[in-house]
């Protein structure tokens, strides 16, 4: 016989079992999470005594990504809840006159990437890498080589060479010279291995990446051609080479410049091309960077976000945005440190719990004439949908004023971009001259990230409300279109160091910033590490009151 | 072949290699050995054990996950509510089977059952306001005004953009 099924009255989402709230919540975005906590008591208390409900909101409001087949799997995640909480929070209220230092050997090209210190000499034909002062649980990479030992090639000469420990990539970009120290420009090749241990990269494709011609170059009437700067970037599978030329005419100059872009893990070659020309002749009117795993963008007079997926085809125009001045230089300045990509040899990641997200990241343009650093949330080059119909000439009013918040810039200063953070720091007093390097500097950071509103415990001051900024400069004897002013809202959490900072006589050239640390390199052969993280802060509480 | 009872008092024969998806069986049917003794599931209807033999059907001959994968699947699942089109035609039921799926399925220890019924939820959640969220499940709103007002304001952070 068959009974009349009762209704069995726990079968309501609000009268689950905790574990199964939890579990449900769990498969939502963070906000969705935190909307479901106001339903009802049984709902909150679910997100109350779940950790990992907790550790979603807390990933999403710093906008991280947890990294699958992380190598610790011991941290519990109660754990790595406390050490994202406390280290987002040591970012308001960190000392800037506690530091380490550390030496630097000789080069010609510096640079910080994930923990590590990259340097590059070229005539001596030396690369170092090495761990700023390494962390126990760190993934590291130490070693000297010479890059020009990959090439095959004794005649060889270095342009540029780039080093990503977290993929255990050397990339040297070089051509052969004759004797009079002469190249023939169509023979510049990229040659790749493993920085820790020389040899070929294990998921590399082979040791060489061959270069195709570019595109509308101008064979009979040229007079000369005069290669410039070449540069070399790297986000996962994905290599780029960028490089301009000056080609002289009779009655004029023209600058051409090309990009082409490689898969290193499959392929030795590539359609995947742009070219253009640029006028006026000056190569620092451009510059590009990688988005995300399959998404390129140039600046130039404005923004063209390329898909780059497949590196057999030619990259793929998705929008254009455009900016609001006219731009004679322009530099793009933006931290890949630590952005998730689907690459597989991530050794880093590995040893990381969780890893920026490359959409919601910041990125910042600086430009000269005017002198402008405009930060910019990567959001928008990710959320096309926001721009239907208008996605070949996106004006400005469409995107900017939402998504950015431009600063007008004193003459000297130095930006460092990293994840949601960026930190700016300019000379406190105008009584530096051109002669003299600024010695005295005001520090400022700011948090973009949603949670930093929350996590600011009444420190640090929150900016929601517009800015403002009037353009006035402009180069005489040339015509400019410039904006009036311009106004934008981004909102940011502004970290208070109400002291400023005196370096040596020399000042300092750059500065970086990661996770946890801030670097600046100070000229000469010293590069200075502030620790900001929970344990520093703690050590330099203690520091401050013994004294 | 397994027999099973279920809370209505209705007799299910089922292929073992089919009802072993719930770990809670195999790890039954492991301790007792061969038997031709019904075992008894007091928390599952008739009903609901029909959809659940569905699933496991379907699903047979699919690696189970194991225990150690576990913690590692566990993140990259958290990005994803994709459910399988079967699956999702399986789980296209009304309110109060669904819930009851997902308890049966988490009685009975079969976690890929679970996923898909709280995925499912979770799809329903998602991007609703509270107030829709409520009336969909009648959720009974038992914060006081203060409660609320204190709560809207913790929260304030992620609504802002």
């Amino acid at each position: 016989m068959m009974l009349q099924q009762e209704t069995n009255p726990t079968a309501q989402l609000q009268s689950l079992a905790e574990e199964l709230q939890s579990h449900i919540l769990s498969f939502l975005p963070y906000r969705d999470i935190l909307r479901c906590t106001s339903l009802c008591k049984a709902l909150r208390q679910a997100y109350t005594s779940c950790s990992e409900l907790q550790y979603i909101v807390e990933l999403g409001g710093q906008h991280l990504l947890p990294v699958p087949h992380t190598y610790d799997n011991r941290t519990s995640i109660f754990k790595r809840l406390q050490l994202l909480r406390d280290n987002a929070h040591a970012w308001f209220n960190f000392d800037i006159h506690s530091f380490k230092t550390v030496s630097i050997p000789v080069h010609n090209k510096m640079w910080v990437v994930n923990g590590h210190l990259c340097l590059w000499e070229r005539h001596h034909d030396s690369t170092t890498i090495f761990p700023i002062l390494p962390k126990p649980s760190q993934y590291t990479i130490e070693r000297n080589g010479s890059p020009m030992s990959l090439r095959s090639d004794p005649n060889a000469y270095g342009f540029d060479v780039l080093m990503d420990p977290a993929q255990n990539l050397i990339a040297v970009v070089y051509a052969t010279v004759d004797d009079d120290f002469q190249w023939d420009d169509e023979r510049i090749y990229i040659d790749l291995g493993a920085l820790d241990g020389g040899g070929i990269h294990p998921q590399a494709i082979g040791r060489t990446l061959f270069r195709s011609e570019l595109p509308g170059i101008p064979s009979g009437n040229r007079t000369s051609t005069d290669l410039g700067k070449l540069k070399l970037k790297c986000f996962g599978r994905h290599i780029a080479l960028w490089h301009s030329r000056q080609i002289t005419y009779e009655y004029f100059d023209e600058r051409l410049w090309g990009l082409q872009i490689w898969d290193w893990q499959h392929s030795a070659t590539s359609s995947s091309i742009l070219s253009a020309t640029i006028n006026p002749a000056c190569e620092e009117a451009i510059d590009f960077c990688f988005l995300g795993n399959d998404r390129l963008l140039i600046f130039s007079d404005e923004m063209k976000l390329y898909l780059i997926e497949d590196t057999s085809k030619a990259p793929q125009l998705l929008a254009c945005f455009l900016l609001p001045v006219s731009l004679t230089r322009i530099q793009c300045i933006y931290s890949m440190d630590d952005i998730a990509h689907t690459s597989q040899p991530q050794k880093l990641a590995q040893q990381t719990m969780w890893a920026l997200d490359p959409e919601h990241q910041l990125l910042s343009i600086v430009t000269f004439s005017p002198s402008l650093i405009f930060i910019i949330s990567t959001t928008i080059f990710f959320d096309l949908e926001l721009f239907e119909g208008i996605l070949e000439a996106i004006p400005w009013k469409n995107w900017g004023p939402l998504n950015a918040r431009v600063f007008q810039t004193p003459s000297r200063y130095n930006i460092s971009v990293g994840g949601n953070r960026v930190l700016l720091a300019f000379p406190a007093d105008d009584t530096t001259g051109i002669w003299h390097s600024p010695q005295k500097y005001r520090l400022r950071v700011m948090d973009f990230s949603p949670l930093a509103f929350e996590r600011r415990q009444g420190l640090g001051r929150v900016v929601k409300e517009p800015s403002t900024i009037e353009i006035t400069e402009s180069r005489t004897g040339e015509s400019f279109k410039l904006a009036e002013s311009l106004t934008t809202s981004l909102p940011y959490v502004e970290v208070m160091l109400d002291q400023d900072r005196t370096f040596g006589y020399r000042g300092f050239e750059r500065i970086w910033i990661d996770a946890d640390r801030i670097y600046f390199y100070h000229g000469s052969n010293q590069l200075e590490v502030i620790e900001v993280t929970s344990r520093a802060a703690v050590a330099v509480k203690h520091i401050t009151s013994s004294n | 072949m397994v027999h099973l009872v279920t809370s209505d008092n209705v007799e299910f024969v089922v292929d073992k290699e089919v009802v072993e998806r719930s770990v809670l069986i195999k790890n039954m049917l492991e301790d007792v050995g061969e038997t031709d003794q019904s075992i008894p599931l007091a928390n599952v209807s008739s009903a609901v054990l029909r959809k659940v033999i569905e699933y496991c059907e379907h699903h047979r001959g699919e690696p189970l996950p194991s225990a150690d994968a576990d913690q590692n699947q566990d993140e990259t699942r958290k990005r994803t509510t994709d459910i399988s089109e079967w699956d999702q035609k399986f789980i296209t039921v009304d309110q109060e089977m669904l819930f009851e799926i997902i308890l049966a399925a988490n009685y009975l220890d079969i976690k890929s059952l679970l996923d898909v019924g709280c995925k499912t939820v979770a799809n329903m959640i998602k991007g609703k306001t509270p107030d829709e969220i409520r009336r969909l499940f009648n959720i009974v709103n038992d914060f006081t005004p203060e409660e609320e007002a204190q709560i809207k304001k913790e929260n304030e952070w992620a609504e802002d953009r």
